[in-house]
């Protein structure tokens, strides 16, 4: 490769993109573009919706409580509540259509007015990881809650219970007592030493789905961000890529062929721009998760440099299908043919977590859909150094190989359009 | 300079450049007149280094373009008939640029890019992106980044396509300031006048072949003193073959339902005897053109066709 011809072609093609300081506007703010149009879509700022199951054999206290719970907000934003039975939420967890079951045993209310021991069980999507997780985290809070109102108002539940089984209204001299009870009972507040009566066992569901990594913080961003990133380096990649089109039109892609250096340089130093490109895309994406989804600025750090390095292994695959082109609209149908199955399957549109199991795992093995995961990783605190390494191999020399191609076929061009 | 043996190039079936045989020396114009699609862009293309020639050689200084091929290309300086600008750079970015790509830098570069911007009279507007220039100025620049880096041989595929009368006649006085300083130019056209005033040696191409080649004199000399004479109308060709054969120094040169072309001395004068032989064969004269000798004859002779068709 002409090192003089690539800092060369580096230095023209930077100038060329600063000539156009609206179209770099454009690339940059690609991502928060595109974040705010997944708002949007998922209702105003809110994050993808997953399916809770309720198999409530109780059908008392316990399962109204659940239900209310999480019909209101924070979980509400998350999650469409559906009753179903327990073999029915089974099934549906088996089949990967929803993000979790929770299993209300009969007789759980009375054991709680009781005061005996009952579990509740929470049964997850394994390959699912953000939303499972914020169910579980609910349902501890609830747990926590019923346990505390059962040291605090133990005797007070049990003259709620007197009542149970008949009709009407308690009396007044019921109430005034039931408050008075509960107002001392504040009064004595400490520190709480027994069990817990009620606990929640969590397990994941038999069936598909590869296990999720123990996941960090739960919150929007972190789902969306990493997706939304590659999305918007698939379309930088997509349209930086065009770039070969516009040499051809201007002719100059003839006259560098013909100019000592190889094609290779040529190509190379394109890439080098366009990677410039998706430097600035990826950092505008990580600062705003930083500024806005809290995302640890540390992990953000270690995030960029594979962010940068992902779309780059995006530009050099999309050169290829330019190239195999014979016109510009041609071209641009092959990439658009690729670009949006990419982001459909590859974690961009949908995250993986929100994807039926079997499409997360074709879609973990595209490109963008390795380059999502890691990120999420990443993000997460959670990457595994052999993951990454084999996926900095993997995604390289698919880079190499695309590159190589496109010399050739840079080569080749000539021979049929001169 | 220049040395190309037998070149050869062929697409499937169409052989777009056949068994092509010429040198052209250092200081010397060589023009190749031809009509478009004769193959003179091939040709360029195969000596640029973008063609890889189906057969025979092609070599710069002698360095051979396939085999050393960043040797002989980096002596060459290719000025292609489309622009080849980038039009959102100004005329200095694209000059550093081109400069940059065949190796030249730093104070060496700066200078030599003031020298072809002042050369090429856009020193002016140096700063200004080229989208905002004019066709001349941009053909200009064209012809600009093509020699920014010096080169000892030059190749023009139709430079002077669609330009003004002033900018053609300032780029073929670069042309020519190029040959003064020792350069060997290659220079195509379709544009008689052209070849002409400016080239040293012509050949005459078509459909890929070199059909004659020589300087403007030589050439003269292959058409002889005969005149040209172009008939239009309604022929059965070989009645009128037959009965033009008796015509003393006539030649047929091409014969269809509804042109004649014969090449033969003082045609002028002979004009009735022309027009009573081929009433014999029952042809229908509608219109007649009579040319001296001239490259223009000489192409129609060689090929049977105008130029320009």
């Amino acid at each position: 490769m002409s090192w003089r011809l690539f800092t060369a072609s580096l230095a023209k093609d930077l100038r060329r993109r600063l000539a156009d300081p609206l179209a770099l506007v454009f690339w940059f703010g690609i991502p928060l573009l595109v974040a705010g149009l997944l708002g949007l879509v998922s209702g105003g700022g809110q994050g993808p919706r997953g399916r809770l199951l309720l198999a409530d054999a109780d059908e008392g206290l316990v399962g109204f409580v659940i239900a209310g719970a999480v019909r209101q907000p924070p979980l509400a934003t998350f999650f469409a509540l559906e009753r179903v039975s327990e073999a029915e939420g089974r099934a549906e967890l088996a089949a990967g259509r929803a993000s979790a079951l929770v299993i209300v045993p009969a007789g759980a209310t009375d054991a709680i007015l009781n005061e005996r021991p009952v579990t509740l069980s929470l049964v997850t999507n394994p390959s699912q990881r953000i939303l499972p997780a914020i169910v579980q985290e609910g349902l501890e809070m609830l747990v926590e809650a019923v346990f505390y109102l059962q040291r605090l108002g133990g005797d007070t539940l049990a003259l709620v219970r007197e009542r149970r089984g008949t009709r009407g209204l308690l009396e007044d001299e019921r109430v005034a007592r039931i408050s008075v009870d509960l107002n001392q009972r504040l009064r004595r507040l400490e520190p709480v030493l027994f069990p817990p009566v009620l606990t929640l066992a969590a397990e994941p569901a038999a069936g598909e789905g590869e296990p999720a990594a123990a996941s960090g913080a739960l919150d929007i961003g972190r789902l969306l961000l990493p997706g939304v990133l590659f999305m918007a380096l698939l379309f930088v990649a997509q349209g930086t890529s065009d770039d070969i089109w516009e040499e051809q039109r201007q002719g100059t892609l003839r006259r560098a062929v013909s100019a000592p250096g190889s094609v290779l340089a040529f190509l190379a130093a394109k890439l080098a721009s366009g990677a410039a490109i998706a430097a600035g895309a990826s950092l505008v994406a990580l600062v705003a998760g930083v500024a806005l989804f809290g995302v640890p600025p540390l992990r953000a750090v270690a995030a960029w440099p594979w962010s940068v390095f992902g779309g780059v292994v995006l530009l050099c695959l999309f050169q290829v299908p330019q190239l195999v082109a014979t016109t510009r609209q041609g071209a641009g149908l092959l990439s658009n043919l690729i670009v949006f199955p990419l982001m459909m399957v590859g974690g961009s549109f949908f995250p993986f977590e929100m994807m039926p199991a079997w499409m997360a795992r074709i879609g973990r093995w595209t490109p963008n859909g390795q380059a999502v995961a890691r990120l999420k990783d990443l993000l997460a605190g959670s990457a595994d150094p052999g993951e990454l390494a084999v996926a900095v191999m993997a995604m390289g020399a698919a880079a190499v190989l695309a590159l190589a191609i496109s010399a050739r076929l840079v080569r080749r061009r000539f021979e049929v359009t001169w | 300079m220049i040395d190309v043996r037998h070149l050869r190039k062929q697409y499937g079936d169409l052989v777009a450049v056949d068994d092509a045989t010429f040198e052209v020396r250092g200081g010397e114009i060589f023009g190749l007149l031809g009509p478009n699609g004769a193959g003179k862009s091939t040709t360029i293309g195969c000596l640029s280094g973008l063609l890889r020639p189906t057969a025979g050689r092609v070599q710069i200084l002698g360095h051979d373009i396939v085999t050393d091929g960043t040797a002989a290309k980096a002596h060459l300086g290719v000025v292609p008939q489309e622009l080849a600008v980038y039009e959102e750079l100004s005329a200095r970015e694209n000059l550093r640029y081109w400069g940059g790509a065949y190796g030249l830098g730093g104070s060496e570069l700066a200078r030599r890019v003031d020298e072809v911007l002042e050369l090429v009279g856009l020193n002016d507007r140096a700063s200004e992106p080229v989208k905002r220039y004019s066709g001349g100025m941009k053909r200009r620049l064209n012809f600009a980044c093509g020699i920014v880096h010096r080169p000892r041989v030059l190749l023009l595929d139709e430079p002077t396509v669609g330009v003004d009368p002033q900018s053609r006649v300032r780029l073929l006085d670069l042309v020519r300031s190029e040959a003064r300083a020792g350069n060997a130019v290659l220079y195509t056209t379709h544009y008689m006048e052209e070849a002409q005033q400016l080239c040293d040696r012509i050949a005459i191409i078509d459909h890929g072949r070199i059909m004659a080649m020589g300087t403007l004199e030589e050439l003269r000399r292959l058409m002889g003193e005969r005149d040209l004479l172009r008939l239009s109308g309604h022929f059965d060709s070989e009645r009128a073959r037959a009965a033009l054969a008796g015509l003393e120094g006539a030649e047929v040169v091409s014969a269809d339902a509804s042109t004649l072309i014969l090449a033969m001395p003082g045609a002028w004068r002979r004009l009735p005897a022309v027009f009573a032989a081929l009433a014999a064969a029952e042809a229908d004269v509608r219109e007649t053109v009579l040319t001296q000798p001239s490259l223009e004859s000489l192409f129609i002779k060689l090929t049977g066709r105008e130029l320009r068709e």
